[in-house]
């Protein structure tokens, strides 16, 4: 590593920067997924409690 | 020779990267710090998912998706830790800006002082010895020398220092030389066309010049100096540096020419005039000492002894290797090319050997050096460029690039004369804006007042449907990102950078982001006519979802941000840049932050990649986000390979800048 210019180190770093974003994306696009059936979750429990009203109503 | 860096940083508060921006966000430091802000994405997310949990209740399924939410975060902070270590591992001695800047001066040294006491035959001496060696030279600004002198804090530099970082630093300024060239000939040529006057950025502190002495012709550097020589120095406050082997060099030079004269001390006009005029009654004796050849000890039979690394070595130093040396060290590039290994899996040393061999190209040194390089594609048209000295040199190899673009595009029968390109190419991108514009007022008056819900519902929905359809099937659009193509590569454009690099950066631009813009546009006519069948999956169903709520938000967003925002899910989102900067460039810089300010927002609300979102945008709106640090410091095969892990798709060849289109 020692062996390696700043330019050649920066580069590795970028290039490691890269594969780490790539990573975090993944992860983001799983986590969106999640987001989602959380607010699906949400939405059901206020459809459930809608038609809860309307049942006593 | 695409340059993809020129894409980025493709530095971008205008259509494209700038020169010297591209580090300015790519310190250890800064990564790092970009780092953890991605993180701090999936923190954030994960709270919101945990909220809406908590808001449900337990149940078995909250419990899943609370855990993998868990999982998620726990991920994406040993990935940051992770990538924290290995920055520590890399970083090891590298050079922050600041330490490069500061080791960079103490590799040089002052050698002449202020210009003003200078006279003349000390700086023909520099010049002499300066024009034997690769060198960078840096004349600094009045300023920055009496801010130095003043400055009770500054060090004079340990110039015999041979740390590593200064060595790096050294390097580095060495590997930057080319791209000197041809700033530092503007700079020179820019001074003279103003009758010699020193330029503002000349006197910037900021901005020390740095001159690259070899790379400027002969004949404008003497001009140069002359004017600098008889022009009131006095008032012409300038110093030359330069590294200390040229200082040494010169300083033995100037000994033998003063014959003793004490030129850093200085003298004053009087005293200036009385030596030209003992110059001139010594014109003999000058002539006796002036037999500058320098000669360099190194290039001799000793080459034949040397090891490979020894003769990098002498390379890296600036030493003129001999034939000997040059093809000892020939034999080695040719068995790495033998390997046929892409660049980017040489190890450190054959990279080495090749920088050095290149070096020795660069140099002069290696007549049939550009041959071998040849067979790997190594930059060979940046080192025939800078091969090319004179004006008229670059000019004829520049008329020779455009003269076959445009015999191909008559051959092809998209032009029937080169008087058409430049004036069609203006008339080709003002009608793409207007019928663009056309489309997105269309859109904006069927946004007008509507909900999603009914943007969604039949009447709505069939009137996007046909904006859709038309931009889609526009074959004018088609046809004009053909020729748009080929004007690319036809451009009269006087930057000779682009030039080389065979197309115009801004224009390649906007062809990418047409391009990528069908390909959204086909995306989402394919989920409506699959809605239609009923066809549509859950995923594309949350698609849709996205689009409607995201219109909701923005009843005016562009229909190119919803474009954008439909191509972020997919592939096209690894290419970003090319969209938003080809939007910038269609309808200028206001128009592309309002978008992407606009299209971030909505992919936040929704969290729809925000990562994404972020990075892509932060550039269109000026910054130098992460992608421009990504798209400027990486090659193409490794962006193809996160394109390749993101989607398990291959990437398509007309995505990338300077390939042909896909119409």
């Amino acid at each position: 590593m020692s062996q390696l210019t700043d330019r050649e180190k920066i580069e590795k770093l970028r290039a490691l920067y890269e594969v780490f974003h790539s990573k975090i994306l993944v992860i983001l696009k799983k986590q969106s997924k999640l987001l989602e059936s959380s607010i699906k979750l949400v939405d059901e429990k206020k459809l459930e409690e809608v038609r809860n009203k309307i049942k006593k109503s | 020779m695409t340059n993809p860096e020129d894409i980025a940083n493709i530095e971008d508060k205008e259509t494209k990267p700038e020169k010297g921006q591209e580090n300015k966000h790519g310190t250890p430091e800064e990564i790092v710090e970009q780092a953890e802000e991605l993180v701090s994405v999936v923190g954030e997310n994960g709270e919101a998912v945990n909220e809406n949990l908590k808001s449900v209740g337990q149940s078995s399924e909250s419990d899943k998706i609370g855990k993998e939410n868990q999982d998620l975060i726990q991920d994406a902070n040993k990935e940051l830790n992770d990538f924290k270590k290995d920055v520590v591992e890399i970083k090891g001695s590298i050079v922050s800006e600041k330490t490069f800047e500061k080791n960079k001066i103490n590799i040089e040294d002052t050698i002449i002082g202020d210009i003003k006491k200078v006279n003349k035959v000390a700086l023909e001496a520099f010049i002499e010895v300066a024009e034997k060696k690769d060198s960078v030279a840096v004349i600094m600004a009045r300023n920055e020398i009496k801010r130095r002198r003043e400055d009770s804090n500054f060090q004079e530099p340990d110039i015999n220092s041979e740390e590593m970082a200064g060595l790096d630093a050294w390097r580095e300024m060495q590997m930057r030389k080319r791209e000197d060239r041809m700033n530092s000939e503007e700079m020179v040529t820019d001074y003279l066309d103003k009758g010699g006057k020193i330029s503002d950025e000349l006197l910037d502190p900021e901005n020390a010049i740095y001159l690259n002495i070899e790379r400027i012709p002969k004949d404008v550097l003497q001009k140069f100096l002359t004017v600098l020589l008889e022009q009131k120095l006095g008032e012409t406050p300038v110093a030359v540096l330069v590294d200390d082997e040229i200082r040494d060099r010169s300083k033995t030079r100037i000994e033998e020419l003063q014959a003793g004269e004490d030129i850093v001390e200085g003298i004053s006009s009087s005293n200036e005039k009385k030596l030209e005029q003992k110059s001139g009654d010594n014109n003999e004796k000058q002539e006796d000492l002036i037999p500058v050849e320098i000669k360099d000890e190194t290039e001799t039979k000793e080459a034949e002894n040397l090891s490979v690394d020894e003769i990098i070595e002498k390379i890296n130093k600036g030493e003129k290797v001999n034939e000997k040396g040059e093809e000892k060290l020939r034999k080695e590039i040719e068995k790495v090319i033998l390997t046929n290994k892409p660049k980017e899996e040489w190890t450190d040393n054959e990279a080495k050997m090749m920088t050095a061999y290149i070096m020795g190209i660069d140099q002069g040194w290696f007549k049939e050096g550009e041959m071998v390089l040849m067979e790997i594609n190594f930059d060979l048209e940046n080192v025939k460029f800078n091969d090319l000295n004179t004006e008229d040199e670059k000019r004829d190899w520049i008329k020779k690039r455009k003269e076959d673009a445009v015999k191909e595009l008559i051959e092809r029968k998209v032009i029937e004369n080169s008087e058409e390109i430049d004036s069609d190419y203006e008339m080709l991108k003002t009608k793409l804006q207007e019928q663009i514009m056309e489309e997105h007022t269309a859109y904006e008056e069927l946004c007008n007042g509507q909900s999603a819900e009914d943007l969604f519902k039949e009447k709505g929905k069939a009137k996007m449907k046909d904006i859709i359809k038309h931009l889609k099937n526009s074959n004018q659009i088609k046809l004009d990102l053909e020729r748009l193509e080929y004007y690319n590569f036809a451009s009269d454009d006087s930057n000779i950078n682009d030039l080389i690099n065979g197309h115009h950066v801004e224009r390649d631009y906007v062809i990418r982001m047409l391009e990528q813009s069908m390909v959204a546009l086909d995306k989402m006519t394919d989920l409506f006519d699959k809605e239609e069948r009923g066809e549509l999956t859950e995923e594309e169903k949350g698609v849709l979802a996205r689009i409607a709520h995201a219109i909701k938000e923005n009843p005016k967003m562009s229909i190119l941000a919803i474009m954008t925002l439909l191509a972020g899910i997919g592939l096209v989102a690894v290419y970003g840049p090319g969209i938003y900067a080809g939007v910038m460039a269609l309808l200028g810089e206001h128009a592309t932050e309002e978008i992407a300010k606009k299209t971030i927002e909505q992919a936040v609300k929704q969290g729809v990649g925000k990562g994404l979102a972020l990075t892509g945008a932060s550039m269109a709106i000026g910054g130098a986000g992460l992608l421009a640090v990504l798209f400027t410091a990486l090659n193409e095969e490794q962006r193809d390979n996160c394109v390749k892990w993101l989607t398990n798709k291959p990437v398509p060849d007309w995505c990338r800048v300077g390939e042909k289109s896909s119409s």
